[in-house]
């Protein structure tokens, strides 16, 4: 379905075709040395990329191969990475000195690139486990402090483990191996890891080339690189998709087809009991391990839907009576089968499920209808699936399509909030009574004080939310967790479940001599739109204001081209902007007080209460 | 070999490192000839002409070499 001819003379066929070239995934032997040079060099398919980040590569060794190559991988992710590297070598005097340029005009994320010679605490050959011990956690504390210096979200390599063992095969087994330690320092730093940092794991690359073919110690001799070039490509792929993992941007949604593709077989010609599905044959095997893979995905976050050229009756039979299913309905956020043509579903997924469309990943086993996904909506990330269902679960995996900086509790939970939610929304159609609706719900807002137990949800909530955000200001967990009294964190529970913690507003708690409480940041997750949790936050808001005796209430807001739905709540809410430069003021009033301009707002139907703990 | 095989390997190791087939060598051309001939390409030039000729360069050497004349008659002397 490729078309032959590209016209060469626009810059938006050039780039469509680089990026062509290096597929979700790419195989081997594909030249993408050649795509990255070629990218590099065409500025204008370059500025068509999309948004500028400015990344900062520290790093011990030589870098300029890997810039290339990570200009294409994170253009194939959306966005256009302008990249900086200094001189290799001085990556600590560098974060150490307060006055570098990296500290005073920092970039939007650093790239901290390290191998396994870097490691300065490695204990003797006949360490004893305490003394190896001792040794792992000193290691990880120096690059840990090193990391938490950095003033932007930080992606880092972890160590590597050599091609060298003079210990044998002990050198990974006793305390005394730089395998060891190196694994160890790993496992380590993980744990303790700064907030907005994310660790890429360079063993598990080495394990994707195979050692041998990750340690090149000619190149090395030469330039300096300590990995080879068949391995750059992959470092440059995992760096950039744990980017946009860490940044907030990664995919959330995995849309499947149904025959063929979760099943071997077409469910609707060959009938139920014919499907291939299940590990007893050599053809139902690899679906099998397909779907099991897809419930992993499911379990830490990812929500998956179905669309399916079926009758939904009959594509729904399988989840519903086949003994081998792995996955059931109710896996499954969002089931669209019909006759529809695919882009048009997939629209309609994303509605549904109220994300972007770029928000999707697409698998389909029929290459004309992943081409035509491909032609009518380039924002939709469509699978290279290969021919044999048996590389399907690998070939999804090794696209690094869903990147995971930090599992949080809500991960887990996330589809069956979409699951309720459609069920609410269907719920909600025979309703014409909305206010009968809501109260009928039960729901409670209850008041979470930031603790250890969800600051990490309080921070990533307030750092990935797209739609109802104020302005990009972001805090790190160090600064909430200081500033607790300031941030006010809403969790919601009715009859249907527990949404976990889903709304957050940090106030500035320097009352400004002009008499007003500053909202400094203010976001509510998608999944709670509807509920008029946004007029609970608002009351909060106001008693704060009033009991500090405050007159007004001023926030910041800035036009994302995402977050358009939040000025209609602010003029709702009795908001006016002041002078055309994003800062928003509003009287402040105790809520049914008289004068209290927002008192025709509807009923929110919910019981405030405080967290008893 | 001859200089002339030798020559149109090198042609096909510098075509497929600048991605250019249209790039022609003569015993005249120098560095500075070739836009992007910075010490990164030169790096990738030693590993392609390595792997093309099946034999090992020593960078002292090829980085002494003045022009691509002199790098056929080394290549030669060392083929030969």
């Amino acid at each position: 379905m490729k078309k032959e001819s590209v016209d060469m003379n626009r810059p938006h066929e050039r780039l469509v075709s680089y990026l062509d070239s290096v597929p979700f995934p790419w195989v081997e032997g594909t030249d993408i040395d050649r795509a990255a040079k070629r990218l590099v060099k065409d500025s204008e398919a370059l500025s068509l990329v999309g948004p500028e980040i400015a990344v900062q590569v520290l790093s011990t060794f030589l870098t300029d191969y890997l810039i290339n190559h990570l200009v294409l991988m994170f253009a194939r992710r959306g966005m256009r990475a302008n990249i900086r590297c200094d001189e290799y070598g001085v990556l600590a005097t560098a974060i150490l000195d307060e006055s570098h340029d990296i500290h005073t005009s920092p970039p939007d994320l650093f790239l901290i690139l390290l191998s396994h010679r870097d490691l300065r605490f490695c204990p003797s050959l006949n360490a004893d486990p305490e003394t190896g011990k001792k040794a792992i956690v000193e290691e990880a504390a120096f690059w840990a402090s090193l990391l938490s210096r950095l003033p932007a979200p930080a992606v880092q390599l972890s160590f590597d483990t050599p091609r060298l063992r003079p210990l044998g095969e002990l050198d990974g087994f006793i305390p005394g191996g730089v395998t060891y330690h190196a694994r160890g320092v790993n496992r380590e730093l993980a744990t303790n890891l700064p907030a907005f940092s994310t660790l890429v794991d360079a063993e598990s690359l080495a394990q994707t080339v195979g050692l041998h073919n990750w340690h090149d110690p000619h190149v090395y001799n030469l330039c300096k690189q300590p990995f080879s070039f068949t391995a750059l490509p992959h470092v440059a792929d995992a760096l950039s998709a744990a980017a946009i993992g860490l940044l907030g941007k990664a995919r959330k949604v995995l849309v499947l087809d149904l025959d063929n593709t979760l099943w071997g077989g077409v469910v609707g010609d060959d009938g139920l009991e014919h499907i291939e599905l299940g590990p007893e044959t050599p053809e139902g095997e690899p679906f099998t391990t397909f779907q099991r893979y897809l419930l992993g995905l499911k379990r830490r976050g990812i929500v998956l839907a179905v669309c399916s050229k079926n009758h939904d009756e009959i594509a729904r039979q399988p989840f519903r009576k086949h003994r081998a299913m792995i996955l059931h309905e109710t896996d499954i956020a969002c089931f669209a089968a019909n006759f529809d043509d695919k882009p048009t579903n997939l629209v309609q997924i994303a509605e549904s499920l109220n994300v972007g469309v770029d928000a999707l990943v697409f698998v389909d086993d029929n290459p004309v209808e992943r081409a035509l996904v491909r032609q009518e909506l380039p924002e939709v990330l469509t699978i290279e699936l290969p021919d044999n269902p048996a590389l399907f679960a690998t070939a999804l995996d090794a696209a690094r399509v869903f990147p995971l900086s930090r599992l949080t509790e809500d991960d887990m939970r996330r589809t069956d909030s979409y699951v309720s939610r459609a069920v609410t929304a269907r719920a909600m159609e025979s309703v014409s009574d909305m206010d009968g609706f809501l109260a009928g719900l039960e729901a409670q807002a209850i008041i979470e004080p930031v603790g250890p137990d969800n600051i990490d949800r309080i921070a990533q909530l307030l750092a990935k939310t797209n739609q109802f955000k104020l302005n990009p200001k972001v805090f790190s967990t160090s600064e909430l967790t200081e500033r607790k009294d300031d941030v006010i964190a809403l969790r919601l529970v009715d009859s249907l479940q527990d949404y976990g913690i889903v709304a957050v507003a940090v106030l500035n708690p320097v009352l400004e001599l002009d008499n007003t409480l500053v909202i400094e940041n203010w976001v509510m997750s998608c999944r709670v739109f509807s509920r008029r949790l946004e007029y609970v936050m608002h009351d909060l808001v106001s008693e704060r204001a009033a009991q500090a005796r405050v007159g007004s209430i001023r926030l910041r807001y800035v036009a994302s081209g995402r977050n358009g739905l939040v000025s209609n709540l602010l003029l709702t809410l009795g908001f006016c902007e002041v002078k055309n430069n994003d800062i928003w003021e509003a009287q402040t009033f105790l809520p049914n007080t008289a004068g209290d301009a927002t008192r025709h707002l509807p009923a929110h139907h919910m019981t405030v209460v405080r967290s008893s703990d | 070999m001859t200089p002339d095989d030798i020559l149109e390997k090198l042609t096909d190791v510098f075509r497929d490192i600048f991605d250019d087939d249209t790039l022609t060598l003569t015993r005249e051309t120098m560095a500075q000839n070739i836009e992007e001939w910075d010490s990164l390409n030169q790096i990738k030039l030693i590993l392609g002409c390595e792997k093309e000729f099946e034999i090992r360069l020593k960078p002292r050497r090829i980085n002494a070499l003045q022009n691509i004349g002199e790098m056929v008659d080394h290549l030669s002397e060392l083929l030969n």
